[in-house]
């Protein structure tokens, strides 16, 4: 249902014309297209020049698209009525030196329209949310590059808009402020609003994302659940679903070898207790080791299956590019 | 709407975060106060001016006979003796009966003139001073006005500011007809409460009224607007490229407002900045003026739109060069280029102007098929018929050692009753000669003759009377020369071929020969200068006042003179002229002239006010014209039969006179505004020379278009015609908004003129007005059209843009 569904972009597209005859064309977007139902926070990944700040801009009309199509909540994506639904956060929130954080929510609040009685009213509420009450009265020219940032995060809930586009919000927040920010996003979806957002910190979105899309060079290389990427990306390779699992034992550790026939590439670490970490084909082969041991004496303390993680499935995708261009961010 | 005032609100909250309104404030601040104890008193007026003694030769004849008169009783006799005894002597010297006058002394006498004139005024401001003036004895049957009867009442009593209003007002009532009345009151200026030691600053209202309508605008434009809007451009320059930086624009961008908007926006806040500033500025200028110096004009506070506008432009490039390159520097650096571009285009245009108009004809003759041009320095040129270009004409024989672009540098010599003589193949007429162009007080002139062989050099020949003001053609073989008092004399063109000049030997000259002395020693002329000439002046002589105009008809050899609201007609008998009481009309007012024509049986005749007048000279008819224009006149061509006139007014605009049905209308000339001169052809057209020397011929019955003699324009009139007037018509002029403040301070003053105070600067100009003059309001035009194009251009390249 369109209703639904608030943000929608079918083969979008971007090329730049680049040099002094603007004869040479660079595709920033190739085609994409995504939905992203109400309610749901939708990550955006890709290493640098993949093209997520260019579809971002385009949803907030700063360029404009060379093809296809895009919209927010059925209205032309940068139309006036699109961006009217949408919270901003820019990747290096800039407040003007003169701006206090009250001073910046009135600005920022009288550009969507919002009349001053509203700003007063919300303000104390958001101050307190993003953690800058007691400071807001300060100048903005003041505050840390977490405090811009939070104070940018709350200029864009400031006229309660349907769809918060977040372009890096945790970036240059310290862990806490991280926790607290993932904590208000996880509220706010469950208010309603959409969360579409854009962020190098993988594990982050893993954590907070319900479902992501991966570009590389302008082109969708992955969308979908988090959790279905594992299951995804080996279809994709062709390999059967196997899976790794961690076992913690305990018993006599000269059985140990009988337990873990068949299983060469089993890595084992002693003391206490016995831990193994192991790749099976599927579930009836982990029965089997499980009433293996049990038989030969051992008892199961704990047992853990390990799914692909976010960062192995992008490293995986976007290849040696990727690693390349993003090492320093992803270590 | 809300989004928009935020922009507009956050653009000042910006300024006012900078400091930069309180470092604005500070500086206001700081002239006002350097203004604040500038203020006037009313003293009694007593100031005697050189305008004031309107008739000076009548105040002295009165004094002067006061002097030789046995009785020594009088006002006149007690204020003769005590004037000092070189003036005395002066005054003597000038009325002293003088049975030799020759006519060659005149020149002499209006120096004399001039001179005792001079010492007479300096005597009465001695006299006015002196507190011992005031005689109760000699003025006890004085009638005094009013004022002068308490200040006689009390005149012991008065201090030195009174003693001198008494005296002014004794001279006044002795004077009443030679002196003008002054204001009671006059204005000294003061600051801290001390008296400014300036005596030109005790000034009359009307004075002081002049001050504040034309200086003080100039003074505020040049000074305070020009430093107040750079200052403004330096402190607002940051704000555009500020909102152009990444994190910012993008936000700014997301929002539900519209990119136009936005930029206009914040280009319309720093304009409420200096808005601000600047009705601080000018309600603290007007405020203190009006407080302290009582000038309440309004127009100061016109100022401030004004400023805001002149900001307003100059931000116009800033705020679009900050858009396309997001520096600041830049954009600072783009108002100061725009500020030399505008300087140097108004530079340049006023620079190319002037040249142009000095080399812009400014009087036509067009004679026997032969074209002759006059430019705003008297240099003349000739229209060659074949190549059509005009060449240098009248030019001293020693100019052809110059080199040319030297030569075009040299004003000319006016020359008057130039004519061409069709047998002789030779232009004449009579010219200053180029050594006395710089003597104001010459009026010596050397009849010329100049021919196409010789190059069109001015041969000098005999000299012209004394005094010559006039010269006419006779087709009948002589020249005739009229004088500023009304003699005439002839002169046959046979004198003039048998006149044989001296030159100085050239073995005497050492070097290149200066170009403005004169090859002839005419010195050592064998001949009297007065015996070439016939006098043929009629025998009643006429007053000079009444020979403002004088008026030529060739046809008869009649002569007309205007002057005090009289022409005079004078009528040749054959061997000489003359005049009777019939042959005198009286216009109803009396009106300066300003052009004359006569032909046939009618003078008309162009005066001030303006107005236009037709005398029918056989039924003795005067009628006042028609003449829909305010207007001034310059010029007047009459036909033959004197049934059609051609007027020329300072707006350059050519206007048909219909005597016969009493009509004026506009012709259809070309250049229609542009007509710098006109000329009377033969008996079917008229000719008109434009501002770019081209001549056209017109039909005098309907002014349509008859025939062309062309002309061509010079080199600097093309680049200035086709190149510097239009950039400079279509560029703002942010440095000439003073006009808009001037014009409307003439226009909010009300005037109430006091009829017997003269006007300081009244004299007008005669010659075609400047175009700017009749347009104060261009500088806002021209400023409005660019503000448009520079935020259009903005705009589309804003809204076009992907950041």
């Amino acid at each position: 249902m369109i209703a639904n569904m608030a943000i929608q972009a079918e083969v979008l597209e971007k090329t730049y014309l680049e040099g002094l005859t603007r004869r040479k064309k660079f595709h920033a977007l190739r085609g994409i297209s995504l939905e992203v139902p109400e309610g749901e926070i939708f990550g955006l990944l890709g290493p640098n020049g993949a093209g997520k700040t260019t579809f971002i801009k385009i949803l907030l009309g700063i360029i404009r698209k060379s093809g296809g199509h895009a919209t927010v909540y059925g209205h032309p994506a940068g139309s006036r009525e699109a961006r009217s639904q949408i919270g901003y956060l820019p990747e290096q929130m800039r407040i003007p030196k003169h701006l206090t954080g009250v001073t910046a929510l009135e600005y920022y609040g009288a550009l969507n329209g919002l009349h001053s009685q509203e700003i007063r009213e919300r303000s104390p509420g958001l101050f307190e949310m993003v953690g800058l009450a007691g400071r807001e009265r300060d100048l903005a020219r003041k505050y840390s590059k977490g405090m811009v940032q939070r104070l940018g995060l709350a200029q864009a809930l400031l006229h309660r808009p349907r769809v918060l586009v977040l372009d890096e919000p945790t970036d240059g927040l310290d862990p806490q402020a991280r926790a607290g920010m993932r904590k208000v996003l996880e509220r706010l979806r469950d208010e309603g609003v959409t969360i579409f957002l854009n962020s190098h910190i993988l594990q982050e979105v893993e954590l907070i994302c319900d479902r992501v899309a991966i570009l590389h060079k302008g082109e969708m290389r992955y969308c979908g659940s988090v959790e279905d990427i594992g299951a995804r990306l080996r279809a994709e390779n062709g390999e059967q679903e196997s899976f790794e699992v961690e076992l913690k034992l305990q018993g006599e550790a000269n059985h140990l070898s009988r337990v873990l026939e068949g299983f060469p590439e089993a890595e084992v670490v002693q003391g206490a207790e016995i831990q193994v970490g192991l790749r099976v084909q599927d579930q009836v082969e982990l029965d089997r080791l499980v009433d293996r041991a049990r038989t030969h004496g051992f008892s199961l303390i704990h047992l853990q299956r390990n799914r692909v993680s976010l960062e192995d499935a992008f490293l995986s995708i976007v290849g040696g590019d990727a690693t390349e261009s993003e090492g320093a961010k992803l270590s | 709407m809300k989004a928009y005032l935020a922009v507009i609100k956050d653009a000042f909250r910006a300024a006012v975060a900078a400091k930069l309104l309180y470092v604005m404030l500070v500086l206001i601040t700081i002239f006002l106060a350097v203004l604040v104890p500038l203020s006037f008193r009313s003293i009694p007026s007593s100031r005697l001016r050189q305008l004031d003694i309107k008739r000076p030769f009548d105040l002295a004849t009165r004094l002067y006979e006061a002097g030789e008169s046995s009785s020594n009783g009088g006002y006149d006799a007690y204020i003769w003796s005590q004037l000092g005894e070189r003036t005395q002597e002066r005054v003597s010297e000038y009325f002293k009966p003088d049975s030799e006058a020759k006519p060659g002394e005149d020149f002499n006498r209006i120096n004399q003139g001039d001179r005792m004139n001079f010492l007479v005024l300096g005597d009465l401001r001695r006299l006015i001073e002196e507190p011992s003036f005031y005689d109760a004895e000699v003025f006890s049957d004085l009638e005094l006005e009013e004022e002068g009867e308490s200040l006689v009442a009390n005149v012991k009593n008065l201090n030195d500011e009174e003693a001198a209003r008494l005296n002014r007002l004794l001279l006044e009532a002795v004077f009443p007809l030679e002196l003008a009345k002054s204001p009671a009151t006059g204005v000294r200026f003061t600051y801290l409460g001390m008296d400014l030691p300036f005596d030109n600053l005790v000034v009359t209202q009307n004075e002081l009224r002049s001050f504040s309508n034309l200086t003080i605008p100039w003074i505020l434009d040049k000074l305070v607007l020009s430093i107040g809007v750079l200052v403004a451009i330096l402190f607002t320059a940051n704000m555009v490229p500020e909102m152009l930086e990444p994190g910012s624009l993008n936000l700014l961008l997301s929002k539900p407002i519209r990119r136009w908007g936005l930029f206009i926006s914040k280009y319309l806040g720093a304009c409420v900045f200096s808005f601000l500033n600047a009705c601080l500025l000018f309600i603290g200028i007007w405020l203190i003026l009006g407080l302290r110096l009582d000038i309440w004009n309004i127009a100061f506070l016109v100022c401030i739109p004004i400023y805001v506008f002149v900001f307003a432009i100059y931000y116009s490039v800033s705020a679009s060069v900050g858009l396309i390159f997001r520096s600041p520097i830049l954009s600072v650096i783009s108002a100061l280029l725009f500020w030399a571009f505008c300087f140097g285009m108004g530079a340049s245009h006023d620079l190319m102007s002037s040249l142009v108009e000095s080399g812009s004809p400014e009087k036509l003759v067009v004679n026997h098929g032969e074209y002759v041009k006059f430019d705003g320095e008297n240099r003349a040129a000739v229209l060659d018929r074949e190549t059509r270009e005009w060449s240098t004409a009248f030019q001293s024989p020693n100019m052809d050692e110059v080199p040319a672009f030297v030569r075009g540098l040299i004003p000319g010599s006016s020359i008057l009753g130039l004519s061409y003589d069709s047998e002789g193949e030779r232009f004449l007429g009579a010219q200053v000669p180029l050594r006395e162009l710089g003597n104001p007080f010459s009026t010596s002139r050397y009849v010329i003759t100049a021919t196409a062989k010789n190059d069109w050099l001015a041969e000098q020949k005999m000299k012209a009377p004394p005094l010559t003001r006039a010269v006419f053609y006779d087709e009948e073989g002589s020249l005739i020369f009229v004088t500023f008092s009304g003699k005439v004399y002839r002169l046959m063109l046979e004198e003039i071929d048998r006149f044989r000049p001296q030159t100085m030997p050239p073995e005497r000259r050492l070097g290149p020969r200066n170009p403005l002395e004169s090859p002839l020693k005419t010195d050592e002329d064998p001949r009297g200068t007065m015996d070439y000439y016939m006098d043929i002046s009629p025998d009643s002589s006429i007053a000079t006042e009444e020979i403002e105009l004088i008026g030529w008809d060739a046809a008869t050899k009649r002569i007309v003179f205007y002057g005090n609201g009289r022409l005079t007609l004078l009528k040749w008998n054959g061997s000489q002229y003359e005049w009777t009481g019939r042959d005198r009309y009286g216009l109803p007012r009396e009106l300066a002239g300003r052009a004359i024509a006569f032909g046939g049986d009618h003078v008309i005749i162009g005066v001030d006010e303006p107005s236009l007048f037709t005398v029918a000279l056989e039924s003795g008819v005067v009628t006042e014209l028609p003449w829909a224009s305010d207007a001034d006149v310059v010029s007047m061509v009459a036909a033959s039969d004197g049934s059609r006139a051609i007027v020329l007014d300072d707006t350059g605009v050519v206007w048909q006179v219909d005597t016969t049905a009493d009509v004026v209308k506009r012709v259809p000339v070309r250049s229609q505004g542009n007509v710098r001169a006109i000329s009377a052809g033969d008996t079917e057209t008229f000719w008109a020379i434009d501002k770019n020397s081209l001549v056209y011929a017109y039909r005098w019955s309907d002014g349509a278009y008859e025939k062309s003699a062309a002309g061509s324009m010079s080199l600097v009139q093309g680049l200035y015609t086709y190149g510097v007037q239009p950039l400079y018509w279509v560029s703002p002029k942010p440095g000439e908004f003073y006009r808009v403040v001037t014009h409307l301070a003439e226009l909010t003053t009300p005037r109430d003129v006091d009829e017997d105070e003269p006007e300081a600067n009244s004299d007008s100009p005669r010659g075609i007005r400047d175009e700017q003059d009749r347009s104060p309001w261009l500088p806002v035009w021209n400023g409005l059209a660019f503000i448009l194009v520079m935020l259009m251009l903005a705009v589309v390249y804003f809204e076009r843009q992907d950041f």
